[in-house]
């Protein structure tokens, strides 16, 4: 959070309902109640029809049952395409292109966007949408689009940002298996929620966003804007010169492997960052 | 209508934010004290809503009280009386501090309501209430990107406005 936003919570922290206006609201609700209730109680007298029998509700009965199933129906057909196409984690890929994918709770990828200009067209030159995540990093690994991209000094950075750990997991070993085919360095991480909207709320990845803050703020001279139009090995190598922390536990994680005993061992040096260790959704 | 224990209960945990968002909208207390009371009458004839639990119910009072505001600025433009919106942002507000708070009137609250809408009412929803941006776009009927976009221009706002 930065110091702007915070100025701003802690200025609306202080503004409280008074106790007079709840009070008075709840009188007015209560006066409402009365008024309601008077005229309901004239709304009650039977309706007699023109031949002196009483309307009956019965008819209204015999259509409630096969309306309520439709309805039922057409909720659950709902829910099933609501889940369908409701995003229950993002990943965000960077190398300089940068884009990401929004993955529904059955893996499927329902949605993707270029976040940069070169991120848009390799999106609209590769189909990744509506096909399994695995599907979508294969064709993205293999696609013309991105080799121009990933030469060998390149380096492409995948975040995962999931509320369940366990598809936050999944997502992880899948990128880095499917990435394993492309001849760049390959480096996979989480971010929690608030990373996610703060980091695209300055148009970045989550892995560029967290680089770039922390270059930011050891840097004057530098600004967003400029860590927006590096590439992810630019933006790393200047966090090794400045010394920064991130880089050193991604140097030291680049060296372990995976932890899943997924590594290549080919001295790809995939591995997870600090960042991690920020798997804690909200 | 919801019964009074129901209603009362709902105040007490959620005055405050329902309070908050009418503050962000009105410079003027009474202004801001038609629109809460306005929000919560219509929670309490809403009995047909069912609530998936308190942060559910927390949603809907913050989205109707946002609704509520608009339709009240809306009805103030179209009024033909005199009191045009100039007018009534050089009235300064009240010092009594029971019925204008010093917290009413702070630099940042006025700058905060200086701001277009959007992207205020995202921006507020964002920072102060801690909602994300697909959770806004839910709350506010619009596209994801379109909050992202919202949100990075009034944070821009606000950085220019508070240096």
């Amino acid at each position: 959070m930065t110091d702007v936003d915070q100025q701003v919570r802690d200025a609306f922290a202080k503004v409280c309902a008074p106790e007079s206006v709840k009070s008075t609201t709840l009188a007015f609700i209560e006066s409402k109640r009365k008024s309601e209730s008077s005229l309901s109680n004239l709304e009650q007298e039977p309706v007699v029809s023109k031949r002196g029998h009483r309307v009956v509700a019965a008819r209204r009965i015999r259509f409630a049952v096969p309306i309520a199933a439709c309805m039922l129906l057409v909720v659950l057909c709902f829910g099933g395409a609501t889940a369908y196409c409701t995003p229950a984690a993002y990943v965000d890929i960077d190398v300089n292109p940068s884009l990401e994918l929004s993955v529904n709770c059955f893996g499927v990828v329902v949605s993707a966007r270029g976040l940069n200009e070169e991120g848009c067209e390799i999106v609209d030159e590769v189909d990744l949408t509506h096909c399994s995540y695995t599907t979508a990093i294969d064709r993205l690994a293999e696609s013309q689009a991105l080799s121009s991209y990933v030469t060998e000094d390149a380096m492409v950075d995948v975040v995962v940002s999931a509320r369940n750990s366990k598809q936050a997991d999944r997502l992880e070993r899948e990128s880095e298996t499917g990435f394993s085919k492309i001849p760049c360095q390959t480096a996979c991480s989480r971010a929690d929620r608030q990373t996610h909207e703060s980091a695209h709320a300055c148009g970045m990845s989550m892995g560029r966003y967290e680089i770039a803050q922390q270059l930011v703020e050891a840097d004057d001279s530098l600004s967003m804007d400029e860590c927006s139009a590096m590439s992810m090995r630019e933006l790393r190598d200047l966090a090794a010169a400045q010394g920064l922390s991130y880089s050193e536990e991604q140097e030291k994680a680049a060296g372990n492997g995976h932890e899943a005993g997924n590594g290549h061992g080919e001295g790809n040096g995939h591995g997870h960052g600090a960042r991690g260790e920020h798997s804690g959704q909200k | 209508m919801r019964e009074s224990r129901d209603i009362e209960k709902t105040m007490q945990r959620h005055a405050d934010e329902v309070w908050r968002v009418c503050v962000l909208c009105f410079h003027t207390h009474a202004d801001a004290q038609d629109a809460f009371q306005d929000t919560f009458l219509k929670y309490a004839l809403a009995d047909d809503v069912v609530f998936e639990g308190d942060e559910h119910r927390k949603a809907w009072l913050i989205r109707v009280a946002s609704n509520v505001c608009k339709d009240m600025l809306k009805a103030a433009a179209r009024r033909t009386v005199a009191l045009d919106n100039s007018r009534s942002q050089s009235i300064p507000a009240p010092v009594d501090p029971l019925t204008q708070p010093a917290s009413f009137e702070s630099e940042v609250v006025n700058v905060m309501r200086s701001l277009d809408d959007p992207p205020r009412t995202p921006l507020y929803l964002s920072i102060c209430e801690g909602y994300t941006a697909p959770e806004i776009a839910t709350m506010v009927d619009a596209p994801v990107n379109t909050v992202y976009s919202w949100l990075a221009r009034g944070k821009r706002q606000l950085r220019e406005a508070l240096r």
